[in-house]
């Protein structure tokens, strides 16, 4: 047995590459002069090979789901993309013209508005690096994109302007709104008139369905108490550890960023967090942020 | 997304990032082996190899680029479709015909090891192809897979590799493995 578990062990590290060219020519001898170690040294090699070649096909025939259509969607700055994006900037300015860039006192804090940005936009500014930018770019979705930070900018100035009735761009994001193909998703209104904005309100906060729908869970590892409550991002979807079932996921459209509701409190997760982590580094405690959260989970029940 | 960030990704095992890299340099890299005789179906496979080269390379070693990754993906692309096309010209008829008798045995004892992985559970699956084809450390499987620790992920490892082996050996006996 003890014989059998080295013999494996030396098979894998020659496999592997790990011997010393020494230690290879020494252990290519032996398998010249012992029938039996040469036999399981074949089969090791057919079992290696085996599995190389199932993950080369998995690899494969994953590539070969990607939309290799469109590359452009992917951040290269298209000749439709600046164009787009001009648009979508003169389109503000005329607004800021239309009612004035004073009135910014009664701002209210926090979070930008929500407004969908057609992708080729979002292609022409930088993106941001995670995962789940990756997977939309990759799946080809156009729907509902993130915001590019340029835009995210416009929109805070943006609602800090006091209106008088609701705007053509409130219009405009509405629309994006419904045109958003998560049919169970209630529509939540994406920017705020006069009445709703004021210094004393809660961030506004927008639940963004179909981002939700991609927030697949990967795996909940209940079996390691060591790394209870952590989580951690893998291929653009959440692994989480150590939990008990009752959590909720939360994609707040306005800053693409997915909240945990998990035993009363929120979490901000974080898309770049490749390794676990607890949950209690991204507790929420900002309370307009948590009572804007709750409103969310209320809306949804 | 910069060439540092993707190589990145690629090292901890992100497969996203493979699909951002595919897409983005898929029309540059098969259009290498189109406008050299190639079909835009070799042209994939080829691309597909390439990319697969370089994921392995990413994450089993500690690659360093000196180059941007179009252009190591590049090279790389026109290194197999050379062998390629070197492998079309060289092989006669019955050269083909031995290799394609040849590769029968070979081919049956690799459908029974792929039915045995196809019988592994999910997470014994992805550990040992992880480990035999990714080259990941125990430590970055730790990591992905959410264990504990290397030494759990050594301890699974061991066990996982135990079952597929005794798996095919009751579908095989070990003298049908000799060449």
């Amino acid at each position: 047995m003890n014989q059998e578990y080295q013999h494996s062990e030396i098979i894998e590290a020659y496999l592997r590459n790990n011997l010393s060219g020494e230690q290879k020519n020494d252990f290519e001898e032996l398998v010249r002069q012992d029938p039996l170690l040469y036999n399981e040294f074949v089969f090791q090699q057919d079992i290696v090979s085996g599995l190389q070649n199932h993950r080369k096909e998995q690899l494969k025939s994953r590539l070969n789901q990607v939309d290799v259509s469109n590359p452009a969607q992917l951040g290269g700055v298209g000749a439709v993309g600046m164009w787009l994006a001009g648009a979508t900037l003169a389109g503000l300015l005329g607004w800021f013209a239309y009612t004035g860039f004073d009135n910014t006192k009664n701002a209210s804090p926090g979070i930008s508005v929500v407004q969908a940005v057609p992708e080729q936009a979002e292609a022409a500014a930088p993106k941001r690096a995670h995962e789940a930018t990756i997977e939309e770019a990759a799946a080809g979705n156009t729907a509902e994109k993130v915001k590019t930070p340029k835009a995210r900018k416009k929109n805070t100035i943006f609602r800090k302007a006091k209106t008088p009735k609701p705007t053509k761009a409130t219009v405009a994001a509405g629309e994006a709104t419904q045109i958003l193909p998560d049919s169970g998703v209630p529509e939540t209104p994406t920017e705020k008139t006069d009445s709703d904005v004021s210094a004393q309100k809660p961030p506004v906060v927008s639940y963004n369905g179909k981002a939700e729908a991609q927030n697949r869970l990967n795996v909940v590892d209940n079996t390691n108490n060591r790394l209870k409550l952590h989580y951690y991002y893998q291929n653009g979807r959440i692994a989480l550890l150590g939990f008990e079932r009752g959590y909720t996921f939360l994609n707040v459209s306005a800053e693409n960023t997915t909240y945990l509701f998990y035993e009363d409190n929120f979490y901000k997760l974080n898309l770049n967090q490749f390794r676990p982590a607890p949950i209690k580094d991204v507790l929420v405690t900002d309370a307009a942020m948590i009572e804007s959260l709750r409103k969310l989970v209320e809306e949804r029940k | 997304m910069k060439d540092s960030e993707i190589l990145e990704r690629i090292k901890k095992g992100d497969e996203s990032a493979l699909d951002y890299l595919y897409k983005k340099n898929y029309k540059m890299m098969t259009k290498l082996v189109i406008n050299n005789n190639g079909s835009e179906d070799e042209a994939k496979d080829v691309y597909q190899e390439a990319l697969i080269v370089f994921w392995q390379k990413a994450t089993s070693s500690n690659l360093v680029l000196y180059s941007k990754i179009s252009t190591f993906l590049y090279s790389i692309c026109q290194n197999l479709w050379r062998k390629e096309l070197e492998r079309k010209s060289r092989m006669s008829n019955e050269e083909k015909d031995a290799e394609e008798e040849m590769d029968f045995d070979r081919q049956e004892r690799i459908e029974v090891i792929n039915r045995c992985i196809g019988q592994l559970g999910e997470t014994c699956r992805r550990i040992l192809t992880y480990y035999y084809f990714d080259g990941l450390s125990m430590h970055d499987i730790a990591d992905v897979l959410g264990f504990a620790n290397a030494d759990t992920a050594k301890t699974k490892k061991y066990k996982c590799k135990k079952e597929l082996d005794e798996l095919i050996k009751s579908k095989y006996k070990a003298s049908d493995f000799m060449d």
